[in-house]
């Protein structure tokens, strides 16, 4: 099998933008979380979110682009452009100048909803004929792909995936095995979700959204917060990395996915489920349980999930095994980011390796015993083989094992 | 060994492909859902083209003598998020006020939710995946479902294609192409339903699938025609001598996306009219084209959609339906 690397990560969220923001936060165990200011929360159970920096944002784009060529174009897609506009740059992969045209797998479960939300509010408030229309076309998954293709100037073959919180982890894995394959050389791979209102509301409405902090596996968790985020990242075979001289941040080994058909929005509770895709992940990758040093859960601070990805956790490494491996969730310090989450947790993977620490765990005060994991604590430690968990709903699970870059 | 496709299992709420084909829609053609599905009760909140994707999969495995197991894979494809359910969350959100919107609806709302559906319906445990995002979006997922059954991920993939058309994509899409004829809301009909197709290595008996690419190069009409080109250019040398080709366009965009094809090449005149129905809206013309015209010669679909995605599906021969 071909081996693959990822030679090119570019990521923003509520935490900041790129390598630097986030090793701050994750050694430091900072949160984003604060109040929303996109839209208006009166009347929500709970206003809180982490918003990316918008005029950060627009200043980094602003150095690419002309804002003629930005005009019109929502946060999710703004972010989109420019972390895989750095992620090719970090690559140096010269898109336009490509022989063929790049394979790009990307992850949303929102596309952009934002604008057709502002659409249909006019439209429902002052009638279908008096709302103001956006360009339409830009909400769709495929016309963000559409606008990074004309920015890039460059000819994609796009695949959009949205497999609800394991989207991110899909999108990597689809394009992951495909380079395996030796069906593609190289290609870029990721995710990205915006807070909006709609989906606020919505995981407001099933009670998921903490009213105190985000605490997973602590025993009084009580949900979660989300946040924005864009990750993509550059794959390619370790031939085409070498011949390129590129440099490389880590190597992907396994990816595995399994679907609980539990129930469409809770998971399996004996996490049966998530048991089964780390291990097609670690079978995949060939290598032990016991070979994991560090494992980014899920962990989203909903009761049900988090005891589920424990017993999940328990199931695949043993009793002991389970207890003992690091684990955290940096959903505590980002936010729920949604599809984009498993693109995001695993470029988080990937910097913890390439810096030396361990991602905090941040707001547990009193460990649940239902949940008997060694929660990071501390930054301090060297991790060489790292488990990314991603369950979403419907039952959908997706892990990706990743290993350290070492070339002897 | 290649793959090949189908058969095929068509549902709509316009009627079978022969009603189609006759331009003899029957607003009663899914009237009968509910009955025939093997549990309706957990699909009591789905809409009737959910219950109509679960169906066209259920029916399509039966048919088929398909053994579950962790080693089928299903692949869902629709243009947009479940916006049907979108709108119902966001109303009631602004009539009841925020906290009364009601959870049902935004559970139902999740872009996956019909590959949850069909999930759970059918006992399913190995991998799910919906592709969206444009109309070649069913294309996508045939493409998904080839990958993983070439690699040996898995035995076979169940493809599954939505179409439904929701008020807000009418509304929406009028007030971007008639933005002086939004009251003119009949003009724009859409067919809602789904059809469910197996992709597996030299399934006996189905055609080979000869090509299938999606490709996008930007937004304006002069990259639209490259996209095109680039794709109907690779699928040409590939596709077996005489096959027939038709086409699969946003009828609202219809004039501008037919010129952009025409100034790359001719596709096979097709005379049924029919109603919207976005990533859907490829296959039905990809089987209709087989129920009008009979013969043994390769059929592919071609589809621009209106933000610059190409994408193409070719076969060796005519496609099975049970």
């Amino acid at each position: 099998m071909i081996r693959v690397v990822v030679t090119g990560m570019g990521y923003v969220s509520g935490l900041g933008f790129g390598p630097d923001d986030h090793e701050a936060a994750l050694r430091q165990g900072r949160s984003a979380d604060r109040p929303v200011t996109r839209y208006d929360t009166t009347g929500f159970r709970t206003g809180r979110g982490a918003e990316c920096d918008v005029v950060r944002l627009d200043a980094l784009l602003a150095e690419r682009w002309p804002a003629s060529r930005l005009r019109g174009l929502d946060v999710d897609t703004r972010m989109l452009i420019w972390a895989a506009a750095t992620a090719l740059d970090d690559a140096r992969v010269e898109a336009s100048a490509l022989s063929r045209p790049l394979p790009v797998v990307l992850g949303t479960t929102l596309e952009g909803f934002w604008q057709a939300e502002q659409w249909y509010e006019q439209s429902y408030r002052r009638g279908a004929a008096h709302a103001r229309p956006r360009r339409l076309t830009l909400c769709m998954a495929g016309g963000q792909v559409s606008t990074f293709a004309d920015l890039l100037g460059a000819p994609l073959e796009p695949m959009v995936i949205s497999n609800a919180c394991a989207t991110g982890v899909s999108a990597i894995g689809r394009l992951y095995r495909r380079i395996r394959e030796g069906a593609a050389e190289l290609g870029i791979c990721g995710a990205y979700d915006t807070l909006t209102r709609f989906i606020h509301l919505g995981f407001d409405s099933l009670g998921a959204l903490t009213t105190t902090r985000c605490a997973p596996f602590d025993r009084n968790r009580n949900g979660f917060f989300i946040g924005d985020a864009a990750a993509v990242l550059v794959l390619e075979s370790l031939e085409s990395a070498r011949r390129r001289k590129a440099t490389i941040h880590g190597e992907i080994v396994g990816y595995g996915e399994s679907l609980d058909s539990h129930h469409p929005t809770h998971p399996d509770p004996e996490g049966k489920g998530i048991a089964r895709a780390m291990a097609a992940a670690l079978e995949m990758a060939g290598v032990k349980p016991e070979s994991v040093d560090y494992i980014n859960a899920h962990g989203t601070g909903t009761p049900a999930n988090d005891a589920a990805e424990a017993r999940g956790i328990l199931r695949t490494f043993g009793e002991e095994g389970g207890r003992r491996i690091p684990v955290s969730s940096t959903k505590s310090l980002v936010g729920h980011t949604l599809g984009a989450a498993g693109a995001l947790e695993e470029c988080f993977c990937l910097l913890a390796m390439e810096r030396g620490f361990l991602p905090v765990h941040a707001g547990v005060t009193e460990r649940d015993p239902a949940c008997p994991l060694n929660l990071v604590a501390s930054p301090e430690g060297r991790p060489r083989l790292t488990l990314n968990n991603s369950l979403g709903f419907g039952g959908a699970n997706g892990v990706l094992v990743t290993r350290r870059w070492e070339d002897a | 060994m290649s793959l090949t496709l189908g058969p095929f299992r068509f549902l709509s709420s316009g009627g079978t492909l022969e009603d189609l084909a006759a331009g003899r829609e029957r607003p009663d053609a899914l009237q009968d859902l509910d009955a025939r599905l093997p549990t309706p009760n957990s699909l009591r909140r789905a809409g009737d083209a959910t219950k109509s994707a679960v169906l066209a999969a259920a029916e399509l495995l039966r048919a088929e003598r398909v053994q579950l197991s962790e080693r089928l894979g299903l692949y869902v494809g629709q243009q947009q998020i479940s916006l049907d359910y979108c709108t119902r969350f966001l109303e009631s959100s602004y009539r009841e006020g925020p906290r009364l919107a009601s959870p049902m609806y935004f559970s139902e709302a999740a872009a996956n939710n019909i590959a949850t559906h069909i999930s759970l319906t059918l006992g399913l445990t190995g991998l799910a995946q919906t592709f969206i995002g444009c109309r070649a979006a069913g294309i996508q997922a045939v493409l998904g479902a080839g990958e993983d059954v070439l690699s040996g991920h898995v035995d076979a993939g169940l493809v599954v294609v939505m179409g439904v058309g929701s008020p807000m994509t009418r509304d929406a899409y009028l007030s971007v192409y008639r933005p002086f004829q939004r009251r003119k809301r009949q003009d724009v009909r859409h067919l809602s339903g789904a059809v469910a197709l197996m992709v597996r290595r030299g399934a006996p008996g189905q055609p080979t699938l000869a090509f299938a690419q999606v490709r996008c190069g930007g937004r304006g009409a002069a990259a639209q025609r490259v996209t095109v080109d680039s794709v109907w250019r690779e699928a040409g040398a590939r596709m077996v001598p005489g096959t027939r080709v038709v086409e699969s366009t946003l009828f609202l965009a219809r004039e501008r996306s037919r010129a952009v094809i025409r100034a790359v090449g001719e596709t096979t005149p097709f005379a049924a009219e029919l109603g919207e129905s976005y990533a859907l809206d490829p296959f039905v013309r990809l089987l209709l084209d087989g129920v009008l015209h009979s013969g043994n010669e390769g059929r592919a679909v071609l589809c621009l959609g209106e933000e610059g995605t190409a994408g193409m599906l070719a076969l060796d021969g005519p496609a099975r339906i049970v």
